[in-house]
């Protein structure tokens, strides 16, 4: 199950922590 | 959708920060992403270092295998950022071996030589990366760009 984050800061937080690269998905509805 | 590939949501929950960002909303905790990304069409694709350099973007959809293959190469770019030679060729390595090739095979072959490079090869050791870019995939750009070598083996690419 992927966890999506709620927000890019809390994505850039977990980030530095992990090391892991951050993946955006842009999307649009529909 | 790619994302209900078992494979896909696997190796992205386990090597990646995963964001999701509706482009028809327009969340404030998302406003200094979107000016870092500036996407033009959905669905693009973003993937960025930890440091919040950006390391590669596509636009569109991929089957699940192309999925994987440029998740696999954005990890081979980290590990260059961060010094990790013998990782990242190790990576692209890996995507360069797939069989059949992924269309990330040909740019994968080009670092599989870049990573030579830096874990002290020297061009010497870029060549036959390139030499193998340029036979297994004459067509591409990056057999284009990996060109440079006279034909006599005498590297002529400046460092």
């Amino acid at each position: 199950m992927i966890e999506w984050l709620g927000s890019f800061s809390e994505a850039s937080a977990r980030a530095k922590e992990t090391k892991q690269p951050i993946f955006v998905d842009f999307f649009s509805p529909g | 959708m790619t994302y209900p590939d078992e494979s896909v949501a696997t190796f992205l929950s386990e090597n990646f920060v995963c964001l999701r960002f509706n482009v028809a909303e327009a969340k404030p905790e998302m406003r200094e992403l979107l000016h870092i990304a500036k996407p033009l069409w959905s669905p693009t694709l973003l993937f960025l270092d930890a440091s919040r350099a950006e390391l590669r973007r596509f636009t569109g959809y991929l089957p699940p295998k192309g999925f994987l293959a440029e998740m696999k190469f954005v990890l081979g770019l980290s590990a260059m950022l961060r010094a990790d030679y013998e990782r990242a060729h190790r990576l692209f390595r890996e995507i360069a071996d797939d069989k059949p090739p992924t269309h990330v095979a040909p740019e994968a072959l080009y670092w599989v030589g870049s990573a030579k490079y830096r874990l002290g090869g020297g061009l010497a050791a870029v060549k036959p990366a390139w030499d193998e870019l340029i036979r297994r995939f004459p067509g591409s750009v990056w057999a284009l760009r990996a060109d440079v070598f006279p034909a006599d083996g005498d590297a002529a690419a400046s460092s």
